[in-house]
């Protein structure tokens, strides 16, 4: 079972409020979630080399010639935040 | 070195300074890592973006090949082993120039792994961890008048970026310096990245702490990671006083690295302090896992090898070959080898020439001053080096003066036409042939009777002075030792 002090970081990272009552129930969805990689951990999986797919080879990879990107018309339509050429957004003070 | 050689003491307290380094570097690359928009400095905000690096839905990132290849080189160059298998992952953090909540980078399968950096200083090698890709954030502005907004511009976003990091092998602020300053000089060389610290294409963290030693005893400090270090001044400054932080809070709270773990400082350059930012994460506070959008990548030993042609010899070797083969100085050599471009330049040039020190000479001087006049790169210089051997190999064999050589210099660097054409054209060869010299040196004499007098009157000066005529009489193009023996033959009455 997931204890309190990983529920409260795990919420913590994901930038989640919950009530009182729900901390059980996502505390017991939580463990439901990781007993289930127990069992993939069974499993041999020393020869998966843990990406998605076929590996592709370097040398099919993007050729690097520019192409051109949107227009500033397009960014204007994309966000009401978009003014002045730049997007605005809350005031941050960290710089992350 | 011993490890009593590295430790300090300062008011009985005996310590060693600990210090690694992540550094990254921007590439130099046409395009962005996992998109088609162009890859440069500034410009007009917002102008080299697309749904991919401004992370829209639905839009799937596309590995460039530049970005793999530079981090191979940079791998080869670093002596690191090259893996076969490499893939991307997904760290997530949540700020407003990271439009996808996450920075597609490397966690468990790095493209490069170990190898090590010799340092001047300290004359050691710092061990190399890994280097991995990984891409740029976007750029945040806060502006003093807009108390309630942030404004931020996603040109930067996505850019290829290499993090290099170091064992903590340094022990002292210099050797930080060393380290940070080696990467740049071996990016630059090969052409990987300008890293212009001033743009942030080379951006160094320093995680530092101290091994107090108490008799028997050994503690560690808190590890701090320092960040916003602009400048190899602000490095090594940032290094220095986080030292004697971390001293004095050793002798007033005794806090160790086990106790206190780690904490992330930011650099302030106007007071030279550092700032407690936040305690630092771990790991999983960035839910690592592999970027489904990405297949891993095959690296096969073909590109490898052919990649390892491209590292060829590095500026620390090249530098001492150089002096070594052609007797140039630490200077001369130091600068020679700023660029793969230079370097190759005057070895050109040098090359069969008969005084390869001189054609170093020209290229220090002369050439880069036309070069920093211009503002161009020795690739866009007109003459090529085989012109500049010419020219040189011309004084030696006393074809032209050395003082005509620089008009003949100025021209070929104007025009790009070869020495021996211009010499030609315009006549300038030397006089070396006796009985010209000698209507030359006539000619002085039968004109300056008053120098004659002064010089046999037994005042030297006057030689001189009547050199100096013959030389204007010949247009600079009197041999000046075949001249100044005539003259002083025909003054002494010989």
């Amino acid at each position: 079972m997931v204890d309190d002090s990983t529920l409260d970081k795990m919420l913590y990272l994901s930038r989640l409020q919950v009530s009182r009552d729900e901390r059980s129930a996502i505390a017991g969805n939580m463990s439901e979630i990781i007993d289930y990689f127990a069992i993939l951990s069974k499993y041999d999986t020393s020869g998966v080399t843990g990406g998605p797919g076929e590996a592709v080879p370097a040398g099919e990879l993007r050729e690097d010639a520019v192409r051109e990107g949107l227009a500033q018309r397009d960014l204007k339509g994309l966000s009401p935040h978009f003014l002045d050429g730049y997007f605005s957004v809350p005031r941050v003070l960290d710089e992350g | 070195m011993s490890a009593s050689s590295l430790n300090r003491t300062l008011d009985g307290i005996e310590y060693e300074i600990v210090v690694g380094c992540e550094v990254h570097v921007q590439l130099l690359t046409k395009t962005k890592a996992f998109c088609a928009c162009e890859n440069r400095f500034g410009g007009i905000p917002n102008s080299r973006v697309c749904p991919v690096c401004l992370g829209l839905p639905g839009a799937l990132p596309v590995v460039s090949a530049a970005l793999v290849e530079g981090a191979i080189i940079t791998g080869l160059a670093l002596g690191s082993r090259v893996a076969e298998i490499t893939k991307f992952d997904r760290k997530n953090y949540v700020y407003p120039d990271l439009p996808k909540g996450y920075q597609i980078s490397q966690y468990d399968l790095p493209i490069c792994v170990g190898g090590a950096l010799e340092i001047a200083e300290g004359a050691r090698a710092v061990g190399i961890t890994r280097v991995h890709m990984e891409e740029d954030a976007g750029k945040s502005l806060h502006l003093e008048e807009a108390a309630n907004a942030s404004y931020v511009d996603f040109n930067r976003c996505g850019t290829p970026l290499l993090e290099i990091v170091s064992e903590p092998d340094m022990r002292s602020p210099e050797e930080a310096v060393a380290f940070v300053e080696g990467i740049r000089e071996i990016m630059r060389y090969l052409e990987i990245s300008d890293c212009n610290m001033e743009e942030g294409s080379l951006r160094c963290d320093a995680n530092v702490n101290l091994r107090i030693h108490e008799g028997e005893k050994l503690f560690a400090t808190p590890i701090v990671e320092i960040k916003n270090m602009n400048s190899f001044r602000a490095i090594r400054a940032a290094l220095e006083f986080e030292t004697d932080r971390q001293l004095a809070e050793w002798r007033s709270e005794r806090l160790t690295l086990e106790a206190v773990g780690k904490s992330t400082r930011g650099f302030n350059d106007e007071t030279g302090e550092t700032v407690l930012q936040r305690t630092k994460e771990a790991a999983s506070d960035y839910r690592y896992f592999p970027e489904p959008d990405l297949r891993p990548i095959e690296i096969g030993r073909e590109l490898v090898e052919k990649l390892r042609s491209r590292v060829g010899e590095l500026p620390a070797a090249k530098r001492e070959r150089l002096k070594a083969q052609y007797g140039l100085s630490d200077f001369d050599a130091q600068t020679l080898v700023s660029s793969k471009a230079m370097s190759g330049y005057f070895e050109e040039a040098a090359s069969g020439s008969r005084d390869p020190k001189k054609i170093a000479n020209w290229i220090l001087t002369e050439v880069r001053g036309v070069l920093n006049d211009r503002g161009i790169e020795i690739t866009s210089f007109a003459s090529p080096p085989e012109h500049l051997r010419e020219l040189v190999d011309s004084i030696e064999s006393g074809i032209i003066s050395g003082k005509i050589a620089k008009d003949v210099f100025a021209e070929m660097a104007a025009s790009g036409k070869r020495p021996s054409e211009i010499i030609r054209e315009r006549g300038l060869s030397q006089i070396a042939d006796e009985g010209e010299l000698r209507r030359v040196v006539e000619s002085v004499i039968a004109a300056n009777e008053k120098s004659v007098t002064d010089y046999r009157a037994g005042r030297d000066h006057a030689l001189k002075y009547l050199m100096g005529q013959v030389m204007k009489e010949s247009r600079g193009r009197a041999n000046p030792i075949a001249a100044a023996r005539l003259l002083e033959e025909r003054l002494n009455g010989r």
